[in-house]
């Protein structure tokens, strides 16, 4: 028999008074995974990872912990930890005794607690800080003994809401570096809640994108920033050129509804719907000169009404008769720039075309 | 010279204030130290610490001090767990009847004593309980309640309810979240919620009147004395609780102080 998912939660619906939070979320989260649940803000993120957690009862649905079911249990009775977004960490305890915490809870030996505590301390890197009280840390340290906190206790599942949320961007690239060696390091599943999808496609071997309650898309992060297949992921998850048209009998071509056509491999265009939105991120699309036989498959004239230097790229807008503005990005490899007003091509390979239902 | 007078205005404003205050307390403090003759202690006739060496002089005192301690201490200290608990209930939960509970909160704070007072005795000669130690022990409970809940619910303003959540998250059922968490957040609230009570208890006279029967506290019995004349060891245990009073409370706004500084709050 297979091992059972580390999560999972089946037709699980949340309601407050009048409003639905989660709506019939199923998923499953395997062992040993960092997952990201990604979203934006209100979409049910955090009200889904405190049913995991046991701090919101599911209006309805089964949660299960490593084939256990725990719907309805109090959280000291769950194997799993959380890491809160305010960090939640005891302001009248010492950094030793706020990690401590839970290990005291089960009243593990004195010279037990204090290995393990120093352990964890280590690996998060505050060793020396033990005495100090939490609001004498900055808050990437305050973020690390949260995370202390709930590792010493060696969860099978580490929930984290949001926990960089409020670092500044430096420090926060460093600690989704940091946490990501954590979760290597200790190897066990990670629920990673953020609105951040460069955080999430960075950290996450598997994310799913929340959508007002729903899960819109499941999958790696190539996968579905590649073939977002709803129009939702697709402007979440990175920037897209959408374009509407109809697909032929193959899925293989799809007519533009303003002309032209736009060439796609099958199988990531939709099944069964005929109007569809065709897609292609910018950094897939290039520029070239009309007449320029080198170009790939997909081909739209335009003309460039924007261009912008940004270092590394240039991030081009084409206006298209067929289908408006078209943002183009472009890696600064040769020295070939387009300027304002100027003719061109642009084109893609039929491979980067993807389809969302329309 | 203008600015003269405006710099000196505050200070001196704020000395006539002070003194407004305290020479009551002075007046008190300075005479019993009075080597008066004759009932009554109210002409400054002399120095003599005669009262301070025998403050047992008059045996009522000692006894109706000790009653109102002891009063003052069980009443503020049953208000002060009730009043905690329904500080918790009022901020934690929304459950029918909050808001009534609220306001109906209030009205022990808003009822003019004497109502209170002897609407109380009303209800105890109708139950047929009388009067007594118990009966002025119901009462001062009744009437600090309010008070403990009001101090402690303002602690509780700002008050993280995701440190009681993470505390459960790491193994802590409710009870040990409430002993190790949440008691030791709110314990400042809670301390002086208990002193205040323990002062309106102390010093009640209305309320005490009328439901005390034949108990004398503290301040009874110097009513009743004020007819024969009170005698200067009533100056005395007044200072002396004046004093304690007010060390009690500058070491606790020092711990305070301390706390606060420990905790890098300030
Ligand atoms: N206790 C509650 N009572 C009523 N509505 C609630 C409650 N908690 C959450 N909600 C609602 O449920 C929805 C989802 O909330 P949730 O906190 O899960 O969002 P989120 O995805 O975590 O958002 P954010 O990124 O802003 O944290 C929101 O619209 C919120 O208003
Ligand atoms: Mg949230």
């Amino acid at each position: 028999m297979a091992a059972a998912p580390a999560i999972e939660l089946e037709h699980v619906t949340k309601t407050f008074t009048d409003f639905t939070a989660v709506e019939d979320l199923t998923l499953a989260i395997d062992d040993g995974h960092f997952f990201a649940l990604l979203g934006p803000s209100g979409c049910g993120k955090t009200t889904t990872l405190r049913m995991v957690g046991g701090f919101e009862e599911p209006t309805a649905g089964t949660i299960r912990l490593h084939g256990e079911n725990v719907t309805g249990l109090k959280p000291y009775r769950r194997l799993v930890n959380t890491v809160f977004q305010s960090y939640a960490l005891f302001p009248h305890l010492t950094v030793f005794e706020n990690v401590a915490f839970g290990l005291r809870r089960r009243e593990v030996s004195e010279g037990e607690v204090r290995k393990r505590v120093g352990e964890v301390l280590d690996l998060v890197q505050l060793t020396g800080r033990e005495n100090r009280k939490p609001r004498q840390l900055s808050g990437g340290q305050q973020q690390r003994v949260a995370v202390a906190r709930a590792l010493v206790n060696h969860p099978r599942v580490l929930l984290l809401d949001e926990p960089l949320g409020a670092l500044d961007l430096k420090l926060r690239k460093e600690m989704q570096i940091e946490l990501k060696r954590i979760q290597q390091e200790v190897g066990i599943t990670f629920v990673h809640v953020t609105h951040d999808q460069e955080e999430a496609m960075t950290m996450a071997d598997t994310i799913a994108v929340m959508h007002q309650g729903r899960i819109e898309r499941m999958g790696a992060p190539t996968e579905i920033y590649e073939d977002p297949r709803t129009a939702f992921v697709a402007g979440f998850l990175g920037a897209s050129n959408l374009m509407g048209g109809t697909v032929d009998g193959d899925r293989g071509t799809i007519a533009l509804s303003a002309g032209g056509v736009v060439y796609a491999d099958p199988k990531h265009i939709p099944a069964g719907v005929r109007e569809v939105l065709v897609g292609v991120r910018p950094e897939k699309v290039s520029l070239f000169l009309p007449g320029d036989e080198t170009a790939p498959r997909n081909r739209l004239r335009g003309k460039v009404t924007d261009a912008s230097f940004i270092g590394v790229s240039t991030h081009y807008l084409v206006h298209c008769p067929q289908v408006g503005e078209m943002a183009v990005v472009v890696q600064n490899l040769d020295d070939r720039r387009f300027s304002l007003g100027e003719d061109v091509v642009a084109a893609w390979n039929p491979d980067h075309t993807f389809g969302v239902a329309g | 010279m203008m600015r003269t007078i405006k710099r000196l205005l505050l200070p001196t404003y704020l000395g006539f204030g002070l003194l407004y205050l305290f020479l009551p307390v002075l007046v008190v403090i300075l005479f019993s130290f009075n080597d008066y003759q004759g009932r009554f202690n109210v002409r400054w006739q002399g120095f003599t610490l005669e009262h301070w060496l025998d403050p047992f002089r008059v045996e009522e005192i000692p006894q109706a001090l000790g009653v109102s301690i002891v009063l003052a201490a069980v009443s503020s200290g049953i208000a002060t767990i009730i009043g905690t608990l329904i500080a918790l209930a009022l901020t934690r939960y929304r459950f029918k009847g909050r808001s009534a509970t609220n306001v109906l909160l209030f009205f022990p704070m808003a009822t003019p004593e004497v109502v209170l007072g002897s609407s109380l005795l009303g209800l105890f000669v109708a139950m047929g309980t009388g009067a007594g130690f118990l009966t002025l022990l119901l009462a001062h409970i009744l009437f600090i309640i309010s008070y403990a809940v009001a101090t402690i619910r303002a602690r509780m303003v700002g008050f993280d309810r995701h440190l009681e959540e993470a505390a459960m998250d790491l193994y802590a059922n409710e009870w040990d979240t409430f002993r190790k968490v949440t008691l030791p957040m709110i314990l400042p609230g809670v301390f002086a919620a208990f002193l205040l009570g323990f002062a309106l208890s102390l010093d009640d006279f209305v309320v005490s009147n009328f439901t005390a029967g034949t108990i004398q506290t503290y301040p009874l019995y110097v009513w009743g004395a004020a007819r024969r004349g009170i005698p200067a060891q009533v100056n005395v245990w007044g200072t002396v609780i004046f004093v304690v009073t007010v060390t009690v409370m500058l070491l606790f706004l020092g711990a305070q102080r301390r706390r606060q500084q420990r905790l890098g709050l300030t």
